[in-house]
């Protein structure tokens, strides 16, 4: 009950707490949107027939109608089943993107702050080095190597990530490290390793949230970028923003705008309402970790 | 593998504890510019050569203001610190350079209770959970009989419930699941003996334990520790500046100054009979709750001096209204001096334009030296003799010759007496009043 | 409180006593809600403009902290720091407010050749004079205090608290002094307030406060010190309350060994129990 309460009503504590605080009403809104995004993404594809989203299932380019809300595309797809398959790609990439990054930044950024000296010197050039590169460019880079797919895509875009993880991880680590309890763990006679999970690990989890919606809504944005050059996913892939965006940018000059404006406009809610709730929580959870240390 | 145990010769065999000369200097972080400018590494003297024992049972006070090495030397005690020179036992075994496991079983006998008992505690672990870890920590030492996870949860939760309720944190059963945040201070320092007390240790250091406390709590804290040395047979180092809790609680006192013990001994007898200047002065400024017994006091002058580079001599020799021509005087001192009488624009005069800037004076050891402006040495030096009858008595004396080397004027000290710890009545003084 | 005296304002932590401080100098956090009077001269200082605030601040009310650094600029030297305050009141020359800078400093026993260094080459202690000089530079006649000693050594505390009795005298000056350190009071006070819970429950002189506190509370405080002549120790039980929901009554009840019925149910007035000592407690006049 207990590490129930602890693992999940507690870290939205102060969340709740803030609700009627700007970062707090963001933070709200951010996360109604991912949840919206989220259920699209699993009820969605249930509810709307795959074979909507191939190509000549419909006549081509018609404009939104009661049958077709959103209209119909260059190749007779429908723009509406299109957006909502495009979503569930979206989240996968999402997921697989800013979860690999997690898996491997965290850990990576936590031994780096905590055993510090010379590892921690290699694994900081190693990652900043990463992290000069320009993301498109790398994630377009290891796209074209690896090859296309859902989870390539995901891949290619963790490496853009991981610094990120591992940076801020690593920095709230050092300050971690330095804490009173942390002495008092050792004083216990803590192995270094109990240290690190028991004493350190927890007090560094709670940034994660922050980067995790930042990251994320990068992510998105990057994902389009892939696919809108043409380096991201299969062909035959049921939904995908990005690409639709692309192909629909031909037809703009002759006055059909619904076939770029719906997947557009999803990409900017996302990311929107990502950014809202990565910005909220930095703006919530940055004073809690400084009255922490106070 | 155990560590070669070593037996302290002629120390009584009850001492649980003992320094013997233990240095910890701490590197001062430089830029890089100065660090490559700089030849001679520089070093904090955080503790200065400490020696002192504890006996089984006994409450040493180790008393001193901010900055003058107590902590280092508690955190030394429990290895926190690594020493840079010295030897510490405990029990009879050199602990000194124990490490690895042998170090996780000596944590188990010495445990460290510091002053903010908010930042002692893990955010993130429940008041029980925090109270506990120490026995997951160490459960391999619990013997095999509790090897189940299950029942050796069990086991720690009884156990945490048990000490909890020991040292008043009740009620136990609800304050097990609260987090450190949900309680007050005197509460959260509870929990923080408790966790030290989980463990069954000899010794316990304690520092600053209770001075982040109001003084309506304060009391109450004290007297737990109190009652659970009655009840475990502990030991205390008990690390504090203020010296009125020091005479309540201990049985003996260690004064320290600058990262040395400047006296040491009974805490009736020090508090009674004061011998080193500095203790006259801790004891002097602590405040008389009582309007009818205001009284002048004679205070040291200034401030504590840097650590870096600790005064020669007798380390208060600067501040110490009993100073005499032997304690230390070095060149910095006569700078300092002139530096305070040109200051004053009544006293000073022109002398400014002829023995100054104080700029130009440079402090060597033991002498100081000016490089003479175009103005005449021989007039400088005689000045700076006018000048040195205003003087103390003490630095006069201590000063062997005022004179002109080419275009140098130098005031050259005569080297200090040598400084060590003398028997008085039945303390340690390290002063040469007694010597 | 009168001209010229020292008034000591105890009490444990969150029991107010900074919030009063910054009250009377009104700097209390925006959106604050502030009740009641505050006189300082016959004038209510909570009716007061920002402008004319401004300009009583340091003019006529100075305040010093307890950590000097919070309130020195670390990129401004010392010299700046002075000119800026005593600019800021009156329309002198940058020279003649050098002048004042220099003679400030050198009153407080630090030397005139370091008012160009910034505050972090300064050690405690002197980073704490010069927040003395900085507010009294204008010579204001009343000096709030807040612990002003805390973070400092104990004989740099006392060197400290013998500077301010000195100018007290010297600018016949008032002195308000918060802390938590009943012996510091006790040396330095003529006159002692004593809160609780956000509320006054005594005020008298040092005398009469130290020798027959009236109420529950102060008696607590004074017998929980720790001095050299303390043969036992002393607590109050509990502890301080939760000032979101303080108790009902006599917000000490809870934690007081003569509470009564009428303690939980009615708010004690203060009483003047004797010429010039007040207390906020049903039964002052059994401890008379």
């Amino acid at each position: 009950m207990e590490w129930l309460h602890s693992r999940l009503v507690r870290p939205f504590r102060p969340l709740i707490r803030e609700r009627h605080t700007l970062p707090g009403i963001l933070s709200w809104i951010g996360l109604g949107t991912l949840i919206a995004f989220i259920l699209v993404g699993i009820f969605g594809p249930v509810l709307v027939s795959i074979d909507q989203t191939k190509a000549l299932a419909y006549p081509i380019l018609l404009p939104p109608s009661l049958q077709h809300v959103m209209g119909t595309d260059g190749i007779g797809r429908d723009v509406f089943a299109r957006v909502i398959w495009g979503t569930r790609t979206s989240l996968m990439i999402m997921a697989i993107g800013a979860l690999l990054a997690l898996v491997v930044g965290f850990p990576i950024g936590l031994l780096s702050g905590f055993v510090g000296g010379k590892v921690d010197r290699v694994l900081v050039l190693v990652m900043d080095s990463v992290y000069a590169f320009p993301g498109l460019l790398l994630a377009a880079l290891i796209a074209a190597v690896i090859g296309k797919g859902i989870f390539n895509i995901g891949i290619a875009i963790t490496v853009i990530y991981i610094p990120l993880y591992f940076r801020v991880t690593r920095n709230q680590t050092l300050s971690t490290r330095e804490e009173l309890y942390v002495e008092a763990g050792r004083a216990l006679g803590a192995r270094s390793w109990t240290i690190m999970l028991s004493y350190i690990a927890y007090n560094v989890v709670i940034v994660i949230p922050v980067i995790f919606s930042l990251s994320a809504a990068d992510t998105i944005l990057t994902a389009a970028g892939l696919s809108y050059l043409g380096l991201g996913l299969e062909i035959d892939i049921p939904g995908d923003w990005g690409r639709d965006l692309s192909d629909a940018q031909r037809f703009l000059g002759s006055g059909i705008w619904w076939t770029s404006l719906f997947p557009g406009l999803m990409i900017i809610l996302l990311t929107v309402g990502l950014s809202f709730l990565g910005e909220g929580l930095n703006d919530i959870i940055n004073p809690l970790l400084k009255k922490e240390r106070a | 593998m155990s560590a070669p145990v070593v037996a302290v010769q002629g120390e009584p065999a009850n001492e649980l504890l003992r320094l013997d000369n233990l240095k910890v200097h701490f590197p001062v972080k430089l830029p890089f510019i100065q660090r490559l400018l700089q030849r001679e590494e520089a070093v904090v003297h955080a503790v200065d050569g400490v020696s002192f024992g504890i006996r089984a049972g006994e409450i040493l006070g180790l008393v001193g203001e901010s900055g003058c090495g107590k902590s280092t030397v508690g955190r030394s005690c429990v290895r926190l610190i690594k020493p840079t020179s010295g030897r510490i036992f405990f029990a009879g075994q050199n602990i000194t350079k124990l490490g690895g496991e042998n170090l996780r079983a000596l944590r188990r006998r010495i445990q460290i209770i510091f002053q903010d008992p908010h930042a002692s505690l893990t955010p993130a672990m429940t008041i029980g959970r925090g109270i506990g870890h120490p026995l997951w920590i160490h459960r391999s030492a619990f013997g095999p009989q509790k090897s189940g996870s299950e029942a050796f949860g069990q086991w720690v939760r009884q156990r945490v419930l048990n000490t909890m309720r020991e040292v008043g944190l009740t009620p136990e059963e609800q304050l097990y699941d609260k987090f450190p945040g949900d309680l007050s201070g005197g509460q959260k320092q509870r929990a923080v003996i408790a966790r030290a007390l989980i463990l069954e240790p000899n010794l316990l250091v304690v520092d600053e334990g209770v001075s982040m406390l109001d003084m309506s709590i304060r009391a109450k804290v004290l007297e737990l520790m109190l009652d659970l040395k009655r009840r475990h047979g502990l030991t205390y180092l008990f690390i504090t500046h203020d010296l009125a809790t020091a005479k309540f609680i201990c049985d003996r006192i260690a004064i320290m100054y600058m990262g040395r013990i400047v006296e040491i001994g009974p805490a009736r007898e020090i508090y009674a009979d004061p011998k080193h200047p500095y203790t006259k002065a801790l004891l002097q400024v602590i405040p008389i709750p009582d309007p009818d017994k205001r009284k002048e006091k004679v205070l040291p002058r200034g401030e504590v001096p840097d650590a870096v580079h600790p005064p020669a001599g007798c380390r208060f020799h600067p501040r110490c209204p009993a100073v005499l021509a032997t304690c230390g005087w070095e060149g910095r001192d006569f700078v300092d001096f002139l530096d305070e009488h040109l200051s004053d624009p009544k006293r000073a005069g022109d002398d400014e334009s002829i023995v100054g800037p104080i700029e130009g004076w440079h402090a060597d050891g033991l002498v100081a030296s000016l490089e003479a402006k175009p103005m005449s040495v021989e007039k400088a030096v005689e000045r700076v003799e006018t000048i040195l009858a205003e003087a103390p008595v003490a630095m006069t004396q201590a000063i062997e010759s005022v004179s002109a080397q080419k275009r140098t004027v130098m005031v050259r000290f005569h080297p200090p007496n040598q400084l060590r710890q003398t028997q008085v009545q039945d303390r340690l003084v390290e002063c040469l009043l007694y010597q | 409180m009168r001209k010229g005296e020292t008034l000591g304002v105890v009490g444990e932590t969150g029991c107010g006593k900074s919030t009063l401080g910054k009250a009377i100098l009104g700097i209390l956090p925006v959106g604050t809600q502030v009740e009641g009077k505050i006189l300082f001269r016959g004038r209510d200082l909570t009716m007061l403009t920002n402008q004319m605030y401004r300009r009583l601040r340091g003019e006529e009310i100075a305040l010093i902290f307890q950590d000097p650094m919070t309130r020195l600029n670390p990129l401004m030297t010392v010299q700046d720091h002075f000119i800026e305050e005593i600019q800021a009141h009156e329309p002198v020359s940058s020279t003649e407010a050098r002048t004042r800078a220099r003679e400030a400093l050198i009153s407080m026993g630090i030397h005139e050749a370091r008012i160009r260094n910034y505050p972090h080459e300064f050690s405690g202690g002197m980073r704490q004079r010069i927040m003395i000089a900085l507010a009294l530079v204008l010579k204001p006649s009343l000096l709030i205090a807040d612990e002003p000693t805390t973070s400092l050594d104990v004989i740099v505390e006392a060197q400290i608290l013998e500077i301010l009795q000195d100018l007290k005298q010297a600018y016949s000056m008032s002195l308000l002094l918060i802390t938590h350190n009943l012996g510091i009071v006790a040396e330095v006070c003529d006159r002692v307030a004593v809160l609780y819970a956000g509320k006054l429950v005594e005020l008298g002189s040092v005398r009469d406060i130290f020798h027959k506190p009236l109420h529950p509370y102060t008696q607590g405080l004074l017998s929980s010190i720790i001095h050299l002549e303390t043969k036992e120790l002393h607590s109050i039980e509990g502890s301080p309350p939760d000032l979101i929901a303080p108790p009902s009554g006599c917000r000490f009840h809870p934690r007081c060994s003569f509470a009564q019925s009428i303690c939980m149910e009615k708010v004690p007035p203060l009483v003047e129990f004797e010429p010039g000592h007040f207390a906020a407690c049903h039964f002052g006049d059994k401890f008379l």
